[in-house]
């Protein structure tokens, strides 16, 4: 294809690109999924509240940490930057998930 | 950050525009609904007070010993009654259209009406599973293209009173600008709270850990569903309609009840539930009376509800826009049809930057699905209300004829779209657009019980503007026509983001 006064598109930008959307749509996901849960389980240990507002206040702000996460994926240098930042956020949140569960025992929620 | 707006709008473009299409219409859900029976006479002005009782009697005839009733009283947008009633241990309610004014059965033909499009909005007709996700990520592809069409726009301000027409891509640019711009807060809400409506589907984390296996529970504890069946214990005379007009009137004032639920009807442990309009209260949550079924005494109302969930019912509600007086009602109306605009813009922009002034290849297979997307839809909706007229009354499965009609009705305009050269296509297609919208008013007058209706007056003027985009792009060699750019006047990449 034939593109007008445009320069040819290396493979590795190609490449580049198809990396940075499954780290849009997986690890963006995998992001949310995570601050979901810390909120979730994290919420009843601070605001004592019926479950029900702890499940809707967990879940409310999921679409825009999903967004922040895809516009962070493509404003960065580079995709190896993208993915690292994301790979950040899983530890970091998988960490105080981590901790979270172990605080909250069993029936404390 | 540019390129993120552009890929994430282009991929899902067509999907997007189906979808605000159908969703901008479901804001005349009912009104579609009422065009498409004929059979629903315009009636003097309801009183909620008859309504009910011609219900609470017919259902007292008809249904006697029906484990539930509920009743859907009529209201200016839908003038029937609508009765419901379910068998003791069964899971399917039946139900009847009552005229309000004779309190005679009506035997309307079979359609699915507005729910149709209401549906499609959401699930595209297709398994609901599949069809909610698609238009789940559809829609988060739509709040990224936002929140980064916002970052990216550095002259927001500026571009907002910026126009320049017939200029080529230029004028796609600047119409997709002020488009977006304009109804910017309603794109962003619109699209925030459609993920809203469905978000446990697409985020269930948070409720498996809190709740673990019980999501029924959940619901329970968000929505306040109606009472739940109770085996009826010993006869008693239910409460008159009366008795609950007047606790309804003392708690809510006139004409304010949507709907009445009566559980064990007949019973000594009956009870009813009367459901407010939504006329005056965003929120989705529903407000409700709690009575006594024997009696008609006060039990109970609304459980009380945390911040969290009030804001959540906002927000829902906002979505459903049950809420919205006429006037509002048209205002939202428009900016969803901005909101067509603005993808249709977008994806046109998209084209006409990459086609230059070559008409084929990739391009013109790409610009046909811009075509199919932007006119033949319209026209494909226009024919779903066309056969509901054309198709005879009793025809077998009418209601699926319909679906058909508009689903093959949008197959030939996109291999119209792929086949024809692309202006002709243009032309072509806002001329057919043109006609079938304009077309339906006088197929109302010939065909329906009361030619004055805003359905008519909303396709009438859709059918004119569709008239006059057809007509310009007959004009020969005009700058407005969208595939026109004179050689060389391309601009330089760095001008303007991409």
């Amino acid at each position: 294809m034939v593109r007008h006064g445009r320069p040819q598109l290396s493979v590795r930008y190609r490449l580049g690109v198809f990396s940075r959307i499954l780290a849009a749509v997986i690890g963006g996901y995998a992001v949310t999924a995570l601050f979901t849960a810390c909120l979730a389980i994290g919420l009843p240990l601070v605001v004592l509240q019926p479950r029900a507002e702890t499940v809707l206040a967990a879940t409310l702000p999921a679409f825009l940490i999903l967004c922040l996460a895809a516009i962070w994926v493509f404003a960065a240098r580079s995709a190896r930057r993208a993915w690292l930042g994301l790979l950040a956020a899983m530890l970091l949140l998988g960490g105080v998930y981590g901790w979270l569960s172990a605080v909250s025992l069993p029936g404390d929620a | 950050m540019a390129w993120l707006h552009t890929w994430s709008g282009l991929v899902v473009g067509w999907l997007l525009l189906a979808i605000f299409m159908t969703g901008t219409a479901s804001y005349y859900r009912s009104e579609i609904t009422a065009w498409m029976h004929p059979e629903i006479r315009p009636s003097a002005p309801i009183s909620e007070a008859a309504s009910l009782k011609q219900a609470m009697d017919w259902l007292e005839q008809c249904a006697p010993d029906a484990a539930s009733w509920l009743i859907d009283l009529p209201t200016t947008r839908l003038p029937v009654t609508q009765v419901m009633w379910q068998g003791a241990g069964e899971r399917r309610y039946n139900s009847e259209w009552l005229d309000p004014a004779s309190a005679q059965t009506l035997t309307p033909r079979k359609t699915f009406g507005g729910d149709f499009f209401y549906g499609f909005h959401f699930q595209l007709s297709l398994p609901s599973q599949i069809g909610r996700w698609i238009v789940g990520v559809a829609s988060m592809a739509m709040l990224i293209a936002i929140v980064s069409g916002v970052i990216i726009h550095r002259r927001i301000f500026k571009d907002f009173f910026t126009f320049r027409p017939g200029k080529g891509q230029r004028s796609w640019l600047d119409a997709h600008n002020t488009l977006s711009v304009l109804a910017l807060p309603f794109h962003a809400v619109i699209t925030y709270t459609g993920l809203i409506t469905l978000m446990f589907m697409y985020i269930p984390w948070g409720v498996d850990l809190v709740y673990g296996p019980d999501r029924a529970a959940f619901f329970r504890d968000i929505r306040d569903f109606s009472a739940p069946q109770v085996p009826a214990l010993g006869r008693a005379v239910l409460a008159s309609p009366e008795t609950l007009i007047q606790q309804a009137r003392q708690h809510w004032g006139q004409e304010h009840i949507a709907r009445v639920s009566i559980t064990a009807p007949g019973a000594v442990n009956a009870r009813v539930e009367l459901f407010r309009d939504t006329l005056d209260h965003v929120s989705s949550q529903p407000q409700r009376l709690v009575l006594d079924g024997v009696g008609g005494e006060w039990v109970g109302t609304n459980p009380s509800t945390g911040p969290v969930k009030a804001f959540y019912g906002v927000m829902y509600g906002l979505h459903l826009a049950h809420f919205a007086d006429p006037l509002l009602r048209v205002l939202l109306f428009l900016s969803g049809l901005g909101g067509c605009a603005m993808i249709a813009t977008g994806l046109q922009l998209w084209v006409v930057k990459r086609r230059g002034n070559s008409r084929r290849g990739v391009y013109r297979h790409i610009e046909g699905l811009n075509i199919a997307a932007m006119l033949g839809l319209p026209t494909a909706m226009a024919a779903f209300l066309w056969a509901n007229r054309l198709l005879p009354g009793d025809m077998p499965a009418r209601d699926i004829r319909e679906i058909q009609a508009f689903f093959c009705t949008w197959l030939l305009t996109l291999l119209h779209a792929q086949m024809r050269l692309t202006q002709h296509a243009w032309r072509e297609q806002a001329m057919l657009c043109a006609l079938t919208c304009g077309g339906l008013p006088v197929l109302d007058i010939l065909t329906g019980p009361n030619p004055i209706n805003g359905l008519n007056l909303v396709c009438g003027l859709l059918g004119m503007s569709f008239a006059v985009v057809a007509w310009r792009l007959y004009q020969p060699a005009q700058q407005c026509i969208p595939q026109t750019r004179a050689p060389g006047s391309r601009p330089p990449r760095s001008e303007r983001h991409s």
